[in-house]
């Protein structure tokens, strides 16, 4: 932020853009939104290194990120979507860290995504959410898409499915992390 | 763009999407899943609501910890307590230092 003509003139250092209140916002949060940030940590602890923190090990450890200002909360950011971003630089540190903690030289031993521990641990996530889905076709189908990158029109055009059908299908999903979530039963 | 590559890329893939659909998720459809868990419902959300509470907690405690070491630094305590430069420089400058003694505080 430019001095004003009237800071430089007094020799004050222009303000600081002001800091986001986390913990009033985090107290301020719903039920339906607590909700929401319990799915989305449980969600991306499932990437963690094996043997890592659990998700409120990872949730905690965000939320004191945020309010402590190691990672400033920007402006126009929603605080879950801020929240879950901070999570999932978390869940890379905590991969970098596994990695030099192990002693197992490997060729690749970055953490990265040519690291072969971290692509076959994300075979077994990957193959425990798509048994999450295994009664459901559909649901099955917009996953493999969504794993491959594939947009939304994509995905319809690939699985043939109209937009109703995409839309009720990607409803059916959400609803099964959520239920799962809360029965704790994630397969 | 398409990711065909390794599980580590299709994971990847996979998670953002899915975290982009729990962000979505329409509030009503958060709170029929909330309904429908009943009292389990309830004490996932009282878990998060604790669990932010605490790290709250946690990081005022680190806060307060880390304006100690300033007071301590300016009035001269500190080498009467023969706390250490490195630690006072630590309690200053590292971004982290309210995580770090937050994290002491809940773990201990």
């Amino acid at each position: 932020m430019a001095a004003t003509p009237q800071q430089v003139k007094e020799g004050r250092r222009p303000a600081a853009p002001p800091q986001r209140d986390v913990g009033a916002a985090l107290a301020a949060l719903s039920e339906e939104d607590l909700l929401r940030l319990r799915a989305l940590a449980r969600l991306r602890a499932r990437s963690l290194p094996p043997g890592a923190m659990s998700w409120p090990d990872l949730l905690h450890e965000a939320v004191l990120r945020a309010l402590t200002g190691a990672r400033p909360w920007p402006q126009g950011v929603p605080l879950l979507a801020f929240l879950a971003g901070v999570m999932r630089s978390l869940c890379d540190e905590q991969w970098r860290r596994h990695r030099r903690q192990d002693h197992l030289s490997t060729p690749h031993g970055s953490g990265g995504a040519d690291d072969p521990e971290r692509a076959c641990a994300a075979g077994e996530v990957l193959a425990a959410i798509q048994r999450l889905f295994a009664s459901d076709e559909a649901a099955l189908k917009v996953i493999t898409g969504l794993m491959s990158g594939m947009a939304a029109e994509e995905i319809r055009c690939h699985c043939d499915m109209t937009a109703v059908e995409y839309d009720t299908t990607r409803r059916r999903i959400r609803r099964t992390m959520l239920r799962h979530d809360l029965a704790w039963s994630w397969p | 763009m398409t990711r065909t590559g390794n599980p580590h890329s299709r994971l990847t893939a996979l998670l953002d999407a899915l975290e982009a659909e729990l962000l979505a998720a329409p509030a009503d459809e958060v709170r029929d899943a909330l309904r429908e868990a009943g009292p389990a419902g309830n004490v996932a959300c009282q878990e998060v609501r604790a669990l932010l509470n605490e790290a709250i907690a946690a990081s005022e405690d680190g806060s307060r910890a880390t304006a100690w070491f300033d007071t301590c630094a300016g009035t001269g305590l500190d080498r009467l307590f023969g706390i250490s430069r490195e630690l006072r420089a630590g309690a200053r400058c590292h971004p982290h230092t309210g995580a770090i003694l937050a994290q002491s505080y809940r773990r201990h």
